[in-house]
C-alpha cells in the first residue's frame, strides 16, 4: 500500500472506524485515541497489508483495542447497571432511534461489536469473524441475541411509557 | 445361581424375564411355579406390564429436535424473524416466511419489531482529527527538480566566476604592472610560498607596502606607483607591519604574471576564494612545510569538492567552473539525473557561451568578450 492508499483510507475509512469506535466506548476522546492507535498501526505495516484490506485490517485492529481498553477502564460494567426506570419519561424516548441507542448501549460488548459491524459496515459472518476471531457460528448466535435482547428492551421501554 | 427358594424366587423371575435362565434352570423354574400357585399368579402380572409399556410412543418428537442452526434460549419465531432480515434464509424458505406475514398478523408485528433492532449508519459522526493521520509526501516533478538544480549551478557559476563576468575587471595599468614587477623581485623566488613570502626582511616591506598601497588605489588612477610608495616608504616598519594582515588578500591577488589570467578587482568581487591567491599556491608543498590557511582550503576543497586523489591533489587555483561541474556531477549522481555543463571557444580559443542542457532544459549565456569590455 503507497502513501496516497493510505491517506485515501484516512479519507474514506476515518469517520467510519471513528464512529465505531465512538458507539462502543462512548467517551470522544478515548475514541479519537484509539482511531489514531489504529492507523498508526495500518501506517507501521502499510507496506505489508494491501489497499483491498486497509479497511478490514483496521477494523480489526480497532476492534482489539475497544476490547482492551473496555476491559481496562471497566465501562461496560457501568453500562449494565444503568436503571431502567431512569429512562420512563417519554420526552427520553421521543425517537426510536434513540431507544435502539439505549438498548446497544446495554449489550454486552462482544454482542455489540459484533452488531455495529454487521450493520454500520455490512460485514458478512466470516468477515466478522475474521475481524474478531470469533467463529462463524458464534459471530451469528452473537447477532441473534443481540437482535432479540434489543427487541425485547425497546418493547420493555414502549411498555413504561 | 443360588437354588430357587421363596426367599429368592425375585431374581429368578427377572432372569426369565429377560431370557437369561439356561434349560436346566428353566426346568427347575416352572417345576417351582406349578409347587407355588401364588407365586405364579405374580409372575403372570410382572409380564404384563412388560408388555404394556413396550407399545407406548410421543408423538410430537418432532418439535424436540434441534438443528445446527437452532440457537439455545430464542424461540423459533423470533429465530425465524432474524434470519430472515439477515438473509439467512433460501429463497424457498424467505417465500414461505413473507406468505405467513400476510397471513398471520401476530407474526407480521413480530418481524416489524425486529426490523426496529436494525443500526443504521450514522453519517452525522465524523472524524474531525484526519489531517492528524494523514502522511504529508513531497513529491517534486522531474522538471521541477531538473530546474532548480540548473538555476542553482547556474546563479553559483555567475556569482563566482571571476573571469568572464565582471565587465569592470581590472586591466593592470602599465604603473601597477611595474610596480608588480617590484614586488616579484622582492620575493625570493617568481613562484615564493607564503612562508617565504611571510620572511621577507623589514628592510624590505616598505617597498611591498607601496605596491599594496599602490594597488588599492589602482581602480582610482589617481596616483602613480611612485608617488605613492615614496609616501609609504616614509612610514616605520612597524605601522607597515600592522597593516599587512589586512592587505595580505589584496595583495597577493595582484601578484600574477601579467600574462596570466587577469585577476578581478577585490573590491567589486562579493566572494574571494582561495583560488585568487595564486602564485603562492602554484607550487607544491613539500611534507615537511605547514600549510597555511588558504593553502588549507585549497587542499580541502579539491579533495573534498572537486574529488581530487589527495596524493594528486594540486594546489594550484581552481577556476568557478570547476566548481560548477562538479556541482553538475554530484546532483547527476545523487538524482541521477544526466545534466551537462559545456564551454563553447572560438577559434583564438577565447570563451564565446556557456550552456547548461539537461534532457528538458537547454539553456545558453553569452560571455562578454575581452574587447567588449
Amino acid at each position: 500500500m503507497t502513501v496516497n492508499d493510505y491517506n485515501r483510507c484516512v479519507n474514506q475509512h476515518a469517520d467510519a472506524v471513528y464512529r465505531f469506535l465512538l458507539k462502543n466506548i462512548r467517551d470522544k476522546e478515548k475514541a479519537r485515541d484509539l482511531v489514531q492507535d489504529s492507523f498508526e498501526k495500518l501506517w507501521i505495516n502499510v507496506e505489508q497489508v494491501s489497499a483491498e484490506k486497509a479497511k478490514s485490517y483496521l477494523f480489526t485492529t480497532a476492534y482489539h483495542k475497544l476490547i482492551d481498553q473496555t476491559r481496562v477502564d471497566k465501562r461496560m460494567a457501568d453500562w449494565e447497571t444503568v436503571n431502567m426506570s431512569e429512562y420512563s419519561h417519554s420526552e427520553q424516548y421521543s425517537d426510536v432511534m434513540e431507544k435502539l441507542e439505549k438498548g446497544v448501549a446495554q449489550l454486552p460488548a462482544d454482542q455489540r461489536s459484533v452488531l455495529m459491524l454487521r450493520d454500520y459496515e455490512g460485514y458478512s459472518y466470516k468477515e466478522i469473524a475474521g475481524m474478531t476471531g470469533l467463529s462463524e457460528a458464534q459471530v451469528k448466535v452473537y447477532i441473534y441475541r443481540a437482535r432479540v435482547f434489543i427487541k425485547e428492551y425497546v418493547g420493555s421501554v414502549e411498555s413504561l411509557v | 445361581m443360588e437354588s430357587l427358594t421363596r426367599h429368592n424366587y425375585e431374581i429368578w423371575f427377572l432372569d426369565y424375564l429377560d431370557g437369561q435362565l439356561s434349560n436346566e434352570q428353566l426346568e427347575t423354574f416352572l417345576d417351582f411355579l406349578e409347587q407355588n400357585p401364588d407365586l405364579k399368579a405374580e409372575l403372570q402380572g410382572v409380564g404384563g406390564v412388560s408388555l404394556l409399556s413396550a407399545g407406548e410412543s410421543f408423538d410430537r418428537k418432532e418439535s424436540l429436535l434441534k438443528s445446527s442452526e437452532d440457537i439455545p434460549g430464542i424461540a423459533s419465531i423470533d429465530q425465524l424473524c432474524i434470519a430472515r432480515m439477515e438473509n439467512d434464509l433460501s429463497e424457498k424458505e424467505a417465500n414461505q416466511f413473507d406468505a405467513r406475514l400476510s397471513t398471520e398478523p401476530a407474526l407480521e408485528k413480530e418481524y416489524a419489531a425486529f426490523l426496529q433492532t436494525r443500526l443504521n449508519p450514522a453519517d452525522m459522526i465524523v472524524f474531525p482529527y484526519k489531517n492528524e493521520l494523514r502522511k504529508k509526501t513531497v513529491v517534486f516533478a522531474p522538471w521541477l527538480i531538473t530546474a532548480i538544480s540548473a538555476a542553482a549551478i547556474i546563479m553559483l557559476a555567475w556569482i563566482l566566476w571571476p573571469d568572464t563576468r565582471n565587465s569592470q575587471a581590472p586591466v593592470l595599468a602599465k604603473q601597477d604592472q611595474q610596480a608588480v614587477g617590484e614586488e616579484q623581485r622582492l620575493l625570493p623566488s617568481p613562484k615564493g610560498t607564503v612562508g617565504e613570502e611571510q620572511r621577507l626582511l623589514p628592510s624590505s616591506i616598505g617597498s611591498r607596502q607601496a605596491i599594496t598601497n599602490n594597488l588599492l588605489t589602482s581602480n582610482q588612477h589617481s596616483s602613480s606607483s611612485k608617488t605613492t610608495g615614496s609616501k609609504v616608504n616614509q612610514q616605520p616598519a612597524e605601522a607597515v607591519t600592522a597593516v599587512r594582515g589586512t592587505m595580505q588578500m589584496n595583495k597577493l591577488s595582484r601578484i600574477t604574471p601579467l600574462n596570466g589570467p587577469r585577476i578581478p578587482d577585490p573590491q567589486s568581487v562579493k566572494v574571494m576564494l582561495a583560488s585568487n591567491y595564486p602564485a603562492v599556491l602554484t607550487q607544491p608543498l613539500t611534507s615537511a612545510e605547514a600549510l597555511t590557511l588558504p593553502q588549507y582550503a585549497l587542499q580541502l576543497f579539491r579533495e573534498k569538492v572537486l574529488g581530487e586523489d589527495r596524493k594528486l591533489v594540486r594546489r594550484t587555483r581552481f577556476s568557478m567552473w570547476e566548481v560548477a561541474g562538479a556541482g553538475v556531477d554530484k546532483l547527476n549522481s545523487l538524482a541521477g539525473t544526466k545534466m551537462k555543463l559545456n564551454r563553447e571557444y572560438d577559434d583564438k580559443g577565447d570563451l564565446l557561451a556557456v550552456s547548461f542542457n539537461s534532457r528538458l532544459i537547454d539553456v545558453e549565456t553569452p560571455v562578454r568578450s575581452q574587447e567588449g569590455r
